[in-house]
């Protein structure tokens, strides 16, 4: 006998994400994901000039917009045949690098390390840290936010480490602080930046500018070298299990970023390739004519597989299925595919596309699959990364005092612009007829990771994921939210607009994770 | 989120702004963007000398530094106290206990858990008071129910009127 039990939602802070599992004797055997907010970028951009894309697509996202930023002005850049100067293509790297550590931190602090930290052991605290103190203080008192609402079992930490952890907690947050600061000097504001635009990069390139970013990459540096990382470590022996829990597809896209002087997507710091069927060190080329994106099960007109590049957005809301087992449209997000495959994206995707050393070693040291702890161990190691790497874009600038900018006559043509967000390749289609926009379509990292099935009933990545899952307690289904957190979720950059329900609200609540 | 500069938080009473203003809320759902509806109007209705008015929108952890940034903040937002629609509260967060505190959370983190945060991230400010309104709906809508709308200057000039009063008391 099978019953279905629901998630909704399934993120803290971020998000707008359903999943419903179908279990049998514990074990889930079916999945669903779904997107329950419609975006509808598309259609507010169409007819606009093209340069309103650059800051209209970054309101998708409030944790990761400078991608967007980036990845509008490539395609732009693209169709109107523009070069960028050096010092723009240099500082979109350090911009896009801050983001990617903001992103990360954020991510393992306070999104994921809260289903394995448990902060209520600072109630235990002996020592004299005054920020512990004052924390062991409020949850003795009882006030426990922001730590709780939560399924508050299988804690495995011993009590050191919860409160080493619960420590870096409360400094990640001033890391991200940073993080904004660091971005707001790029990009003029924070978290939507307004220095990022077709042609460059706006911020004027002085010695100033150079010496206030290597404060924010050393202070980043540092947090990641002493704490994110030997956290993650630390954390990862108790959880061991979950080295082989949450395997999805096994194939890997990364469209690449922070590309080097030749302008190569393929020899970048984070190169451009994909891996297919499992078979994870074998990296190919990458051809983005094979990208097409399903409707099927996706709240659109139905229609044949669209290349984005002549996509359509035509939203046909046909309710919330009763049973998802019914075969109905079920989710907002569309179903991108790769070559008709379910694709993987995220830190994991791009660290095995780079063959990444310090991951292949620690995953075979661990013997750990492509699992939720190998997504977590790849978000920190390619934050490590990135935080080694952005000391040397700061000193490749020339402080010139100039504007990166080049100038360009607007016009026609289409262009896509391919990049990395924290969370995985995002993708920005573009056409322009006289400076306006007459398509414009996007397929964001979400958009792949939490796709529905395709037309030939191919689940999505975290669909994937799920499907043989043992759960212990279906009331509490830790497993599942492990897994879908592994992936980053950010469901707001999915879709948006809002459609809330009363009943909707009180589920959140009742849920409580 | 508007109006946040680069500048590093803690930077000392010196460079922090005497008050801000912070409006929070979904433009989106109705009553809930009350405190945005206000932000705007009192734009239109002067930014009184030494004060920083910013639409807060529905901005989580990036309200920390422009809260690190004040000496005292003043948020407006829909607050489910239990009153008729449209009651409007003042509180200080200081005299809330926060478990009970009746802050209503359509935002993608509340403001209960930023203020949490904002304490053990000495992010604070000196002092924060909070003006809510009861919402009536909470739904897909631009615009406020009537009632709320009918107390949107009022909640503004009260706002205003303490803005005033903080600065010339120093």
């Amino acid at each position: 006998m099978s019953q279905i039990i629901t998630v909704d939602p399934v993120n803290r802070i971020e998000g707008h994400l359903k999943i419903q599992v179908e279990v049998e004797n514990n074990k889930v055997v079916n999945a669903w994901t779904m997107g329950t907010l419609y975006r509808g970028l598309e259609q507010i951009l169409r007819g606009r000039k093209a340069e309103d894309a650059v800051l209209i697509s970054q309101r998708a996202c409030g944790v990761c917009p400078i991608p967007y930023a980036t990845a509008g002005s490539k395609a732009i850049e693209m169709a109107y045949g523009i070069d960028i100067p050096e010092n723009a293509r240099i500082l979109r790297n350090i911009i896009n690098g801050f983001q990617f550590l903001g992103s990360h931190i954020l991510h393992f602090y306070h999104l994921v390390a809260l289903d394995y930290v448990d902060p209520t052991a600072v109630a235990q605290y002996t020592g004299n840290d005054p920020e512990l103190l004052d924390l062991k203080s409020l949850i003795q008192s009882g006030d426990t936010a922001p730590f709780t609402p939560r399924w508050d079992h299988d804690f495995r930490l011993p009590t050191d480490i919860n409160i080493v952890a619960t420590k870096h907690y409360i400094e990640a947050v001033r890391m991200y602080q940073r993080v904004g600061e660091a971005i707001a000097l790029l990009g003029g504001k924070f978290p939507h930046v307004v220095g990022i635009v077709a042609g460059g990069m706006t911020p004027k390139v002085t010695p100033t500018l150079v010496t206030e970013l290597i404060g924010y990459a050393k202070e980043l540096k540092d947090f990641i070298d002493t704490k994110y990382v030997p956290d993650v470590l630390a954390v990862a022996p108790y959880y061991i299990d979950y080295g082989n829990i949450g395997v999805g597809p096994g194939n890997f896209l990364a469209y690449g970023a922070f590309e080097g002087a030749d302008r190569d997507p393929y020899n970048g710091l984070l190169p451009r390739g994909v891996i297919m069927d499992g078979d994870i060190n074998n990296v190919q080329e990458f051809d983005q004519s094979r990208i097409v994106e399903h409707v099927a099960y996706s709240y659109y007109q139905d229609g044949n597989p669209r290349h984005p590049g002549d996509g359509v957005t035509e939203p046909k809301f046909t309710g919330v299925p009763s049973d998802p087992r019914r075969g109905e449209k079920y989710s907002w997000l569309k179903a991108p595919r790769y070559n008709t495959k379910a694709m993987e994206v995220g830190p994991l995707a791009r660290m095995l596309v780079r063959q990444d050393p310090n991951l292949l070693d620690l995953a075979a040291k661990l013997k750990i699959g492509p699992s939720v702890l190998a997504r977590i161990a790849a978000r920190a190691l390619e934050a490590q990364l990135i935080a080694n790497n952005i000391l040397n874009w700061i000193t490749e600038l020339k402080p010139d005092g100039k504007v990166p900018c080049a100038q360009y006559k607007p016009g026609s043509g289409r262009g896509y612009g391919l990049d990395e967000a924290p969370r995985g390749a995002i993708g920005h289609w573009l056409e322009a007829e006289g400076g306006r926009i007459t398509n414009y379509q996007m397929i964001i990292p979400t958009g792949w990771n939490a796709s529905p099935r395709d037309i030939t009933g191919q689940p999505g990545p975290y669909e994937i994921a799920m499907i043989g899952t043992e759960i212990k307690d279906l009331s509490r289904p830790i497993e599942l939210t492990r897994i879908i957190r592994s992936y980053d979720p950010c469901i707001a950059c999915a879709v948006h607009v809002v459609d809330l329900e009363k009943e909707r609200i009180a589920a959140k609540f009742t849920i409580g994770c | 989120m508007n109006n946040l500069s680069g500048k590093k938080p803690n930077e000392g009473a010196k460079e922090k702004v005497p008050i801000l203003i912070v409006g929070i809320g979904n433009l989106l759902l109705k009553d809930d963007g009350f405190g945005i509806h206000a932000v705007r109007r009192i734009y239109e209705l002067g930014v009184p000398e030494g004060v920083e008015v910013m639409d807060g929108g529905t901005s989580g952890l990036d309200l920390l530094t422009p809260f690190s940034r004040a000496k005292k903040v003043i948020v407006i937002d829909a607050v489910k106290g239990g009153g008729e629609p449209a009651t409007v509260y003042r509180f200080s967060t200081d005299d809330v206990v926060f478990e009970r505190m009746p802050v209503t959370s359509m935002h993608q983190l509340n403001l209960h858990e930023v203020i949490a945060l904002a304490r053990q991230t000495g992010n604070m400010p000196d002092e924060m008071i909070v003006y809510g309104i009861e919402p009536k709906a909470i739904e897909l809508d631009l615009e406020l129910s009537p009632e709320l709308a009918a107390k949107l200057d009022k909640v503004c000039e009260l706002v205003i009127q303490e803005a005033k009063q903080s600065i010339e008391n120093g």
